[in-house]
């Protein structure tokens, strides 16, 4: 039987990324993920409830305040609805970044004590945002029913918009997640850049308010591109947000491999960080 | 060298020592980026230079072949650089300097227990540490009742191991660990967990792995264990490597010469312990045969010897001896009152030994303090803590481990009393 022969040396430059590795240690990948999730059901008298609950009750606020006083256009749905389907991937979003930006800090007795890839860590702490999604995209479809909306074909296209949303919460969470190591400063900037980013997602507001070219570079922000697809697919918004999509897809894209590599070129410091 | 497991070549690592500010704050890395020259000159003002001053040697040139099947104990104080090596191998941290080839998978026990969660009953902990240490879900499956019939849990298994005690808490985890299909199994001092019977069925199944041919790395304090596991060993201080050979020389010249306290002092003529009326010069621990010996068998008789000055003094000073045990327990002490015939001469360097008969310590490590008075009018002209330091060992008990006195024997002393035993004519007869 040949046997592996592993090379330990400094490393240097443009790393191989080794993503190989990644998939040999897939089982650890899901049960790790399954640990957050088993204990989080353990721990919390709600449990999944809470999957629920915190877009729920944000759904509730943005209807009473941005649509019923501050009655800002909801692309002629009912802006519960119209709010709620955006809120689904960015409650997930939101989750998995906060899971991330502190999946390598609080697993520091397996980092520094266990050798397996590290990329493992934020990739499980996404992947656990999973089960809340579903649990909170069935009461979307719930609403759905409750406001008779009926689907267009568009709905086939909701599986690739799930994925945008996975890429760039993947994305930003590994970013988070590295830089958290580095500089504790990022724990407390991180719930004002959360709520910034909020407001500059169209979550409460379409973003059929601002015209193109404006619109298509909206999508820099990827999030704007993930929400506005859900919309598109699941509720038959006017028109196909082409170019808004164009762009979000590429800039997760690049975030995500930008993340992976430099996660990659500072991942053998961890152990000496924590 | 077709068949090696482990080489190392010359490697090294280093730690970065933060001076002042902490190194990789946001404010610095903005400050760096913002303003690059400013930063540089502010390096410079302070007179640091980062590429020299501020480094940290914990591994030095550190190079070694160990071929398959061997069992190699690494040994070193605290600090030496054993643990850094074998997060190395482990590719837990890369070396600074210098290059590894390890052939085949690794086993890794650094900590017991690494990934286990309190919230999880003891059956779903034994799956995740299980596929932390690297076993597949298949694997660990079919081993699912080994591992709890090792770990002697049975009752407990589905219970959140919040509520284990400590002893179940690392018996689950080193039967997890004790499961594991490596090639090269990698543990640092974890043994020394649990009550004896557990620990001698962990040494079972190390000894298990070392002769089914795996590679074995094992760090310990414990001479004793190292001794009966291991056939080679890497003596470690301040980061380098200061030996490479069999076991038994590695831990007689680690217990001689790297051990904290040794078990011979001299002073140099301006550090003299005492005053103007007592200097104290040397002190040693010695056997019969007048060697200075830093380990000493049960049934050996040992001396200490004390060599010291004394100068206007009119009577005779009182020098007695403390000793303690590894745990600071005060065993006794002797003092040389009644002891002297001859008057005192003045200047004149006294040699006094203090003779310790055999089979009255216990093993381990016995720590002196010493100390000089008079007692009229009462003075202390020398107190010396933790002067010297020698170690009692069981010969036997080296070979006899496994026997039924293996082990230490219990309370802190062990002296050889006398027993009568005589028979006597029976009275009673036991049933026919």
């Amino acid at each position: 039987m040949k046997k592996k022969i592993h090379i330990r040396e400094p490393s240097c430059g443009w790393i191989n990324l080794n993503l190989y590795e990644l998939w040999e240690f897939r089982e650890l990948l899901f049960i790790l993920a399954w640990r957050d999730v088993s204990v989080r059901y353990k721990q919390t008298l709600l449990g999944g409830l809470w999957a629920i609950i915190q877009p729920f009750v944000t759904m509730v606020i943005f209807s009473v305040v941005f649509g019923r006083l501050a009655k800002i256009p909801s692309d002629n749905i009912p802006y519960p609805i119209f709010s709620y389907a955006a809120l689904v991937p960015w409650s997930f979003f939101v989750n998995s970044l906060n899971k991330s930006s502190l999946s390598l800090i609080s697993n520091t007795n397996l980092i520094t004590k266990v050798y397996f890839p590290r990329l493992i860590l934020p990739f499980s702490a996404v992947i656990v945002g999973i089960v809340d999604f579903f649990i909170a995209f069935i009461i979307l479809l719930i609403m759905m029913i409750f406001y008779g909306i009926i689907p267009t074909l568009a709905l086939i296209y909701l599986p690739f918009f799930i994925l945008l949303t996975l890429i760039t919460s993947l994305g930003i969470g590994i970013w988070i997640a590295t830089l958290n190591v580095k500089f504790y400063d990022l724990q407390n900037a991180f719930p004002f850049i959360i709520q910034a980013w909020m407001f500059i997602t169209p979550i409460a507001y379409p973003s059929s308010l601002l015209k193109e070219p404006w619109r298509s570079l909206y999508g820099l922000n990827p999030m704007a591109g993930v929400v506005e697809g859900f919309r598109w697919a699941l509720l038959g918004t006017n028109a196909f947000p082409g170019g808004i999509l164009i762009v979000s897809s590429v800039s997760a894209c690049v975030v995500l491999i930008c993340g992976i590599f430099y996660f990659k070129r500072v991942e053998h410091t961890f152990a000496d960080f924590l | 060298m077709k068949n090696f497991s482990i080489t190392a070549e010359n490697i090294g690592k280093h730690y970065q020592i933060k001076t002042g500010q902490r190194y990789g704050t946001l404010k610095e890395t903005i400050n760096r980026i913002i303003n690059p020259f400013h930063y540089r000159k502010k390096l410079r003002s302070n007179s640091i230079d980062r590429k020299t001053d501020n480094k940290i040697w914990a591994l030095k040139d550190i190079s070694f072949t160990i071929s398959h099947g061997e069992v190699v104990g690494l040994i070193g104080r605290n600090g030496a650089g054993k643990s850094t090596l074998l997060k190395i191998i482990a590719g837990i941290t890369t070396p600074s300097c210098g290059k590894a080839k390890v052939v085949g998978k690794i086993g890794c026990l650094l900590e017991v227990g690494a990934g286990f969660h309190p919230f999880l009953t003891g059956r779903e902990n034994i799956f995740l540490s299980g596929s932390v240490l690297g076993l597949s879900r298949v694997d660990i499956k079919s081993r699912l009742d080994e591992i709890i019939a090792f770990a002697e849990i049975e009752a407990f298994i589905d219970t959140q191991i919040k509520y284990y005690s400590s002893g179940m808490y690392t018996r689950l985890a080193f039967a997890v660990a004790a499961h594991m299909v490596v090639d090269i199994l990698i543990v640092d001092e974890i043994l020394s967990v649990g009550d004896i019977a557990f620990q001698k069925k962990c040494l079972g199944k190390m000894d298990e792995a070392a002769s089914d041919g795996r590679t074995v790395l094992f760090v310990s304090h414990n001479m004793a264990t190292i001794k009966r596991l291991c056939n080679r060993g890497i003596l470690f201080h301040q980061g380098k490597m200061i030996m490479d050979a069999t076991i038994e020389n590695i831990v007689s010249q680690y217990l001689n010469n790297y051990c904290n306290t040794p078990s011979q002092r001299k002073w140099t003529s301006f550090e003299f312990p005492g005053n103007n009326h007592v200097k104290l010069l040397s002190i040693r621990a010695k056997n019969l045969q007048d060697k200075t010996i830093q380990t000493i068998d049960i049934q050996e008789t040992v001396g200490i010897e004390i060599i010291y000055q004394i100068n206007a003094l009119q009577q005779w000073p009182v020098v007695i001896v403390h000793f303690m045990n590894a745990e600071w327990l005060h065993l006794f002490s002797s003092h040389d009152y009644y002891k002297h015939s001859s008057f005192i001469q003045t200047s004149n360097e006294i040699c006094e030994t203090c003779w310790i008969p055999g089979q009255l310590f216990n093993q381990g490590r016995i720590f002196i303090h010493l100390e000089i008075s008079s007692l009229s009018p009462q003075k202390k002209h020398v107190n010396v803590k933790d002067a010297i330091s020698f170690e009692v060992i069981d010969q036997r008990c080296l070979e006899e481990m496994k026997g039924p006195f293996g082990g230490q024997w219990p309370g802190v002393l062990r002296p050889d009393l006398k027993w009568d035993i005589k028979q006597n004519k029976t009275i009673f007869c036991f049933s026919q």
